[in-house]
């Protein structure tokens, strides 16, 4: 049976699946990573699941790097960021609510929540908080106290 | 049992105080009766009770032991209802879904540790207190205590069921009062005081304490929880009320059935729905969170799909209180398995008529984006509890006994009632 200590120096992996696919029939070249390791790195010609593992206590590191696109030949193509599961729990929301998406247009950073990323440049996700703080705002799990100790 | 099925954060959050003034170590604690109360707040501070005479349950929790008094909350999970454990779990950052898994990210894990490490004390003070002001009362419900009811007192006296006919209120004392709010003044994180009575509308102490708390700024960061019997309609309490960030308001309410006259004496029905009315349409306008707030019994369980029916059409969360642990010979699972199956299968109709709710799935029951998953929710764990608890049916004698007794003085008859009762009690002496 795990006790108290059993549980603080245990790390547990948690599975973490992304989906991607095209626009349309391919995109420009990409690059995916999660906390540094690069998971697809290519044109993505078809509907894609990338999986992976996070610890519990790992933050969230996501970055998609889309490059090479000419404008003047190609203004279609573009990948679409599809779902993002981690542990069961759809993050996709979550994730593109909160994702920064750097291009190399004049205004560099695009200011509306998209999954849809057709211009080069990094579209990026970072969290410092652990996955089960995520779960409970997607959750609508209330109140996530911190604690304070006594005045005196 | 394992430790993730035992852990419980409450005691790092969390206390309450009795009517009487005894400090208890958790409002969903069923102490047993042959145990003495730790501490009273006439000898005994409320950061004293909490850091230091609290420590051996944080000691036990961290150890891995089962109190017998957390029984119903695992009562509670066995049947699907969502626990006071679980509540408290998701506030402090640990999944009930993932218990292990998301234990050592818990925002209180550093607390966990400190504990761990100095035999269960704490340097914390609670966030969340229960409040039980005393047991003024105009209402005797059948199925309350006269710890909790004055008016059930004055009868069990008369019917020579207690010595006293009243009894001592700590907040009835200046004092005690002042000495109480010292350490909420002191607590650096207190979100939410949940009060409880007797009648909190009628109770002075539940004013002096909102005033004191205005007085303060305490008002500005305390989110304030009660539960009325909704026979109350107080203009000055209700703007009072507003001057707190939050407000979950519980109404008790048994079933739309007028059978609720009889377990809920002497209110009547008619009021009891327009007040019912008048505290949803304020509710609305305030953004208060209001929640029914009832207690399946024997008696209001067969008609209780009509209470969920309403809160489903109405978007009010239904809270019912647990399994009930006293008095035993009020528990639904009283009733013989017959009566049990039509009312277990009445809430399975109303069940599957919302089935296409998709709000489910949270362990927050008061999210307003959830409040219709959870009364489903709420519905099923009592259909489980309806079709798997075991048959208590021999208690009916000690049902009996004790309605020969009530009625005698309130000339009432529960057959009046639910006439279909009667082949259920009268072979058993009514």
């Amino acid at each position: 049976m795990k006790k108290f200590y059993d549980l603080l120096d245990t790390r547990y992996s948690l599975p973490l699946l992304v989906k991607i696919a095209p626009f349309t029939d391919t995109t420009p070249h990409v690059g995916i990573e999660i906390k540094g390791k690069r998971l697809y790195s290519g044109p993505v010609t078809k509907e894609i699941d990338l999986t992976h593992s996070i610890y519990n206590d790992d933050s969230i590191d996501l970055k998609i790097t889309i490059s090479g696109k000419d404008y003047n030949k190609d203004q279609e193509s573009a990948l679409m960021f599809k779902t993002m599961i981690i542990d069961q729990v759809d993050v996709t929301s979550y994730v593109i609510q909160n994702a920064v998406y750097k291009t190399d247009m004049p205004w560099e950073t695009y200011d509306k929540p998209t999954n849809h990323l057709g211009w080069n440049g990094q579209w990026s996700f970072a969290s410092d908080k652990p996955f089960f703080h995520i779960k409970h705002d997607i959750k609508n799990y209330g109140w996530l106290l911190v604690p304070e100790l006594s005045k005196d | 049992m394992e430790f993730q099925n035992i852990f419980c954060p409450s005691p790092w959050l969390h206390a309450k105080i009795r009517s009487n003034g005894d400090f208890v170590y958790c409002r969903w604690s069923i102490i047993p009766k042959d145990e003495p109360a730790i501490a009273n707040i006439k000898d005994c501070d409320a950061k004293t009770f909490f850091q230091t005479h609290m420590a051996r349950h944080r000691q036990d929790m961290i150890n891995g032991n089962s109190l017998k008094a957390c029984n119903d909350c695992h009562v509670m999970e066995k049947y699907g209802k969502i626990s006071g454990r679980q509540k408290q779990m998701i506030k402090v950052g640990i999944d009930p879904e993932r218990i292990e898994q998301s234990f050592s990210t818990s925002t209180f894990i550093e607390q966990f540790k400190y504990s761990a490490d100095n035999e269960g004390h704490t340097r914390l003070l609670p966030t969340d207190w229960q409040i039980d002001l005393g047991n003024y009362c105009n209402s005797a419900c059948l199925f309350c205590s006269p710890s909790n009811s004055s008016k059930l007192r004055t009868q069990f006296h008369k019917l020579g069921m207690v010595d006293n006919p009243t009894q001592f209120n700590w907040t009835d004392d200046p004092d005690l009062l002042d000495k109480f709010m010292e350490i909420l003044e002191q607590t650096p994180t207190l979100r939410y005081l949940h009060f409880l009575g007797g009648e909190t509308f009628l109770t002075p102490g539940f004013r002096k304490i909102l005033k004191k708390c205005v007085e303060t700024g305490l008002n500005k960061v305390c989110t304030i929880g009660t539960t009325t019997n909704l026979t109350v309609w107080d203009q000055e309490l209700n703007e009072l009320l507003c001057e707190f960030p939050g407000f979950n308001l519980g109404v008790s309410i048994e079933t739309m059935h007028h059978v609720n006259e009889y377990l809920r004496w002497p209110a009547k029905q008619e009021m009891i729905l327009d007040n019912l009315e008048r505290y949803r349409k304020l509710s609305e306008d305030k953004n208060w969170t209001m929640t029914i707030r009832n207690t399946p019994t024997l008696f209001s369980v067969g008609t209780m799909s009509s209470l969920y029916r309403y809160a489903l059409d109405n978007r009010i969360g239904v809270e019912s209180c647990d399994f009930l642990s006293e008095p035993k010979y009020f528990k639904s699972s009283v009733l013989p398995m017959e009566h049990r199956n039509d009312a277990a299968d009445r809430l399975r109709a109303l069940v599957n008529e919302y089935e296409g709710v998709k709000e489910t799935g949270t362990f927050n029951t008061r999210h307003k984006d959830n409040i219709r998953g959870a009364v489903l929710d709420d519905a099923k764990s009592w259909i489980k509890y309806l079709s798997e608890a075991p048959d208590e049916s021999y208690r009916l004698g000690d049902v009996v006994d004790y309605l020969k007794k009530m009625e005698s003085l309130r000339n009432n008859k529960i057959t009046n009632y639910l006439p279909n009762y009667e082949k259920i009690l009268r072979p058993v002496g009514y």
